[in-house]
């Protein structure tokens, strides 16, 4: 079989020299304000109607027949340029585009290529970072991943959390990308921030379905980001001052103008500024403090040995802290007392590094070679400390329980992929990849001492999950294929190998888009995926904690899989709204969910025997109007879908074997994003949010169990049983922008749920009492309450950029 | 202890979290949207009349502390499918007058005479597995004085030695042999018994600890078990299918040895001296819903339910909600050696 692959591979290297009257057009787009290169721009020749665009790395390459050409090179945002000339050779160009802001409808059309009306790629979506920062966000820090839970078929997790849902899927089947290397947490402060600074990012694609062979490893969607190169011009970078946190932005040339920097680095100052705010003393032997902050940091350098070599080194680094400390004293009498200490300090963070090389081989054949490493640690220490002392007889007692869980994984990978370009019909990929992932599933460590008059017992136990090791191996094959003029398919191959505890796995997932042009303006699109995972995220359904825990596929685990269907139309209104109607269907087996009761906390079992295996389903229509040129954009998005589950292997059973909906299974979801820049000085933003609720399971009712066992028993029904009140949330901002000294500042002013929404967060029992106005006795009444956690949130920042 | 750090830990990440920034706004419910179930509470064993507790559930914002009894449902016995007859009613215990045996299979049926709503439930009595023999050995771990504060002499608060108190850990196996190719389920506790002089005897449901990797593993929550104290002692014969097995459990026990000078004391206060202790150990063959029930009940940890999936108890009522278990005993006792001055207590 994999000697068939590689054959089927060198076959196809031979396509090129087909048609010796045809000549190749290659280089590299580039922003001609910084030399950044530009992804995904369109090359698109009048005369011969053919056109390509350009790949993640600038690089394009397009083979049409000699004679006069007139190539148009577009982007979004930028001034389109033409070239017009007698094409007799091989001619490499590099376009410099100059940002822009009215565009002709030519440009419009031009660029949206690849995910447009005329492109084979459905289910998937460029968000310009121009858009991400415009759109208004909590506490106003632009967030990558706030903007997209905005999309259709895109679903946020619990409030304010960065987490994402799509087309039904769990929290861990979605591949989070940066600059190629898969980031295995993506949050800070627990899910409300996620950790890419958008000062740093250069571009973001979601692909929600219809994935491209060269993608793989998770089941429901991936995120590509890639960071920004630095301009090799001059020095440029801006300051943004916010309310919880600050960063900072730097670029330029290093040395020389082949050699580019791009700093960026942020950090909270919550701890800081809270600190007053966030400690608590009683007077009467109660003290509480507490303390949050994060920080990350990307550093990204690009060395230009000539135009067919290039290097780049980039590097993300970033950690969370949540601390806090309780002193409480209590049952001071006559014969003794007690103090209680306890404190709890939770780290996290995220390291991430590739090293990359792209060289051009030749006018036609791209090569880009990678060696990256990723590296993700939770930490969680809880510290108890109980003195007892006694008067008489003298005594003191000091138990202390100190708890420490440890867990993460490592990832080396190497990376080889090419894109080659044998004609305007063909657009192919293909490469190879190799990770070595090291698993950290979990240690506990319980180390307990008991000092009784000095006379001291210890206890040193650790409850450890083995670090587990395995080895992933990928080859892919793709090939962008323009059958005719009605007829275009991406059809690709992804093969995948994992090898973990002398447990062989491996998968051939095929891929295929299609689309039927059945006029300029509206086509037909299907795309079918098949996609395996072999990582798990064990996570616990209520909240989005970074104690969530990677897993690998073990010989009891098997790899999640999903098989996608998606059929759409696309229809491009006046060349300048994009409308889409998608619907689809996916279903997915071997997925995990933790058993009824069990935790993440280890108790020396290995976590697979807290886990049920089960199946799921999710289907659903989206419709999307995008605007994305002019001086209003945005998108109005409406999803319906359902998503459900199934655990009813023997002894695995959840929900009594039953179907349940899955927890982020919202019937309605409705997005407003719209952004208008009024002039030069002034722009305005808003989003408009509304969605069902989340499930959650509740135990309505309680029973009278045996006094011998429990007397009191919950009654829950089913698991997620519940349905929270619908979501609704609209928030604003406005920039103001002005020219000063050096640069330009900008004033930003945002109102987060600007309508104070009290969106359901967490829910739970309390006892409210109060005094009966008849009778004039205290009353106790249990009461359901619903946590709000963000009501309306102003903020502001100032951002100056030089 | 752990129970003070897991709450403080919950109490305190909560604060952190959402504290500064959270609203808490009362969510209204319409209790009568939400109707109680019937729960069915039977457990049965051979050889006794059947005893079945009809109630009501209650809705979890209701400030009731007791729950409604049913005193009037209908609830007939079926044997072997065959109408045995109809239980008696004893202010919501309902109460057969047969008397079942090994391997009867038992169903219930319960109308509601109102809207002639049927509930149903069915049990089959389990085989009873005899113990053959228990091995013991008691180990030493440590001893101290039992101190009081005497205060016969008014004013005077001073602190006296009354005896002194050996811990020791015992260390059981107890035997049988499983019955092969039926899946078995078991369960096995221990009780101290003291006969006294006067014929009276005291019973003191032991803490029996489990020693053997074939006990279920209860719950996963492992260090942060705030249900360490629901010790069922329930397991399944997956790995000694059909062969003899001595189960292994330990359980510590104090024994006191009481100064003479402080006899006196001892007997002012109320307290007397066995003339014989046993441990009777009671080896339950238990129906598989009863297993699973138990299991459930245990993992149903409400101090994780912050940081776990809930858990439903099990239950096998068709129509309402309880559990209708049944189970066998077989008994088997071992002695403890005593003097006149010493006893047990855990």
């Amino acid at each position: 079989m994999f000697n068939r692959i590689i054959i089927f591979f060198l076959l196809l290297l031979h396509i090129p020299i087909v048609n010796a009257q045809k000549f190749t057009i290659s280089g590299y787009v580039i922003n001609a304000n910084s030399d950044e290169t530009l992804i995904s721009s369109s090359i698109y020749d009048l005369n011969s109607k053919n056109g390509t665009v350009s790949n993640s790395y600038g690089f394009y390459s397009l083979t049409i027949p000699k004679g006069k050409v007139e190539i148009i090179y577009t982007y979004i945002g930028f001034a389109t340029q033409s070239k017009i000339f007698e094409l007799t050779k091989d001619t490499i160009i590099n376009i410099k585009l100059s940002e822009y802001i009215e565009l002709n409808e030519l440009t419009v059309l031009a660029n949206k290529k690849e995910f447009g009306v005329k492109g084979s790629q459905m289910s998937a979506i460029d968000v310009p970072v121009s858009m991400i920062k415009t759109v208004p966000t909590l506490f106003g820090e632009a967030d990558v991943l706030k903007a997209l839970q905005l999309l259709p078929g895109v679903q946020a997790g619990s409030e304010g959390s960065s987490g994402i849902y799509v087309r039904g899927g769990g929290p861990d089947e979605n591949l989070f990308l940066l600059d190629g290397v898969a980031v295995y947490n993506v949050n800070h402060l627990v899910g409300f921030f996620s950790v890419f600074n958008t000062d740093a990012v250069k571009n973001v694609t979601m692909y929600k379905g219809g994935f491209p062979a060269r993608f793989g490893g998770r089941l429901s969607s991936v995120v590509d980001i890639r960071m920004n190169d630095g301009n090799n011009q001059k020095i440029h970078g801006n300051l943004t001052l916010g309310l919880i946190s600050s960063k900072i932005n730097l670029e330029g040339p290093l040395f020389n103008p082949k050699t580019t920097f791009n700093i960026s680095a942020r950090r909270s100052y919550f701890d800081i500024f809270s600190k007053s705010l966030m400690s608590f003393d009683d007077n009467d032997g109660f003290k509480a403090s507490a303390g949050y902050y994060f920080y990350d940091f990307n550093t990204k350098f690009t060395h230009k040995f000539s135009d067919r070599n290039r290097i780049f080194l980039s590097y993300y680094m970033g950690n969370d802290d949540l601390n806090s400390e309780l002193t409480d004293s209590y049952s001071v009498t006559e014969t003794g007392s007690e103090i209680g200490k306890i404190n709890i300090d939770w780290n996290w963070g995220n390291i991430i590094s590739a090293f990359r090389w792209n060289h051009v081989i030749n006018n036609k054949l791209f090569m880009n070679s990678n060696i990256t490493y990723t590296n993700y640690k939770f930490k969680m220490l809880m510290g108890n400390e109980l003195t007892s002392i006694k008067i008489n007889p003298p005594s003191e007692i000091i138990n202390s329980t100190n708890l420490e869980y440890n867990s993460g994984i490592i990832d080396y990978g190497l990376k080889l992929d090419f894109d080659y370009m044998p004609g305007p019909k063909h657009d192919i990929k293909f490469g190879t990849s190799y990770a070595f992932h090291v698993f950290e599933p979990g240690v506990t460590a319980d180390r307990s001492k008991n000092d009784e008059n000095n006379s001291t017992t210890q206890n040193d136990t650790t409850y450890n999950n083995s670090l587990i090791n395995s080895q992933e191996t990928i080859l892919f094959f793709e090939d962008n294929y323009s059958i005719n003029s009605f007829l275009k398919a991406n059809i690709g191959l992804h093969f995948s190998t994992f090898n973990v505890q002398k447990t062989f796995y491996k998968s051939l997932q095929p891929r295929l888009s299609l689309r039927a042009l059945l006029s300029d303006k509206l086509s037909l699109k299907f795309s079918y995926a098949n996609m395996q995972q072999y990582v798990h995220l064990l996570s616990y359904n209520n909240f989005s904690l970074p104690n969530d825990l990677w897993v690998p596929v073990t010989k009891k685990i098997q790899p999640m899989k999903s098989n996608q269907y998606s059929t759409g139309i696309f229809y491009s209104l006046l060349n300048l709204i994009d409308l889409s109607v998608e619907g689809y269907y996916k279903n997915m087996d071997n997925l995990i969910e933790y058993l009824d009761g069990s935790s993440f906390f280890s108790s020396g079992t290995g976590w697979e025997d807290k886990v049920a295996i089960g199946k799921g389903w999710a289907y659903g229509i989206e419709f999307l109007a995008q605007k994305t040129v002019g001086k209003t954009t945005g998108w109005l998005g409406y999803t319906w879908s359902k998503s459900e589950r199934l655990f009813n292997r023997k002894n695995q059973e959840l929900n009594n074997g039953e179907v349940f909906p899955a927890k982020y299974d919202r019937t309605n979801d409705l997005s407003f994003v719209l952004s208008h820049k009024l002039n030069e000085k002034i722009d305005f933003s808003g989003t408009l949010k509304y969605s069902s609720g989340n499930y959650v399971t509740l135990a309505f009712q309680n029973y009278k169990g045996f006094s011998e066992f429990d007397s009191k028993l919950p009654y829950f029904g089913k698991r997620n049983n519940y349905r929270m009140p619908d979501y609704f949330r609209i928030d604003v901002g406005v920039n103001l922008h002005k020219q000063v000294k050096y640069g330009k500042r900008t004033w930003n002013f945002s109102l987060y749920n600007a309508s104070n929404q009290m969106n359901p967060f967490y829910l739970f029992v309390s006892t409210k009492k109060y005094i009966d106005p008849i009778t004039l006795k205290e009353v106790s009444e249990k009461v359901f309450n619903k946590i709000t956690v963000f009501p309306i949130i102003p903020s502001i920042s100032y951002t100056y950029i030089f | 202890m752990k129970a003070f750090v897991v709450h403080k830990f919950l109490t305190i990440n909560i604060i952190v979290l959402l504290g500064l920034m959270s609203c808490i706004n009362e969510i209204k419910f319409n209790e009568n949207q939400m109707a109680p179930e019937l729960v069915v509470n039977s457990l049965i064993t051979p050889d006794s009349v059947i005893k079945l507790n009809l109630s009501l559930s209650r809705f979890f914002l209701s400030s009731e502390q007791n729950y409604t009894v049913i005193k009037n449902y209908e609830v007939k016995l079926w044997l072997n499918d065959v109408l045995k007859e109809t239980m008696l009613n004893k202010n919501g215990t309902y109460v057969s007058v047969y008397k079942p045996k090994i391997g009867d299979y038992i169903k219930f049926t319960i109308k509601n005479p109102e809207n002639q709503k049927q509930t149903s439930c069915k049990t089959v009595i389990q085989k009873r597995i005899s113990i053959l023999s228990v091995d013991s050995a008691m180990t030493y771990e440590s001893s101290g004085y039992l101190t009081y504060n005497d205060t016969l002499t008014p004013g005077v608060i001073k602190t006296d030695t009354l005896g002194l108190v050996r811990n020791f850990k015992f260390n059981f196996k107890t035997n049988f042999k499983d019955s092969l190719n039926f899946e078995n389920y078991y369960r096995i506790v221990a009780t101290l018994v003291q006969y006294y002089a006067d014929g009276k005897t005291s019973n003191e449901r032991l803490k029996l600890k489990p020693d053997d990797l074939v006990f279920e593993k209860m719950s996963e929550s492992g260090i942060f078990d705030n249900n360490k104290d629901k010790l069922f002692n329930i397991f399944k014969d997956d790995t000694f299918d059909g062969t003899h097995f001595g189960i292994k459990t330990f359980l510590y026990l104090k024994r006191i040895s009481i100064q003479n000078e402080s006899i006196t004391l001892f007997k002012l206060a109320g307290y007397k001296t066995p003339i014989k202790t046993e441990i009777i150990f009671d080896l339950q063959s238990i129906s598989p819903e009863f297993f699973k029930y138990l299991k459930s009940v245990k993992e149903n940890n409400t101090d994780l339910q912050y940081l776990s999936e809930p858990v439903q108890v099990y239950n096998n009522i068709y129509g309402g909600i309880g559990i209708l278990g049944s189970y066998t005993h077989s008994f088997y006792k071992i002695a403890l050696s005593i003097d006149s001055k010493t006893f047990y207590y855990q």
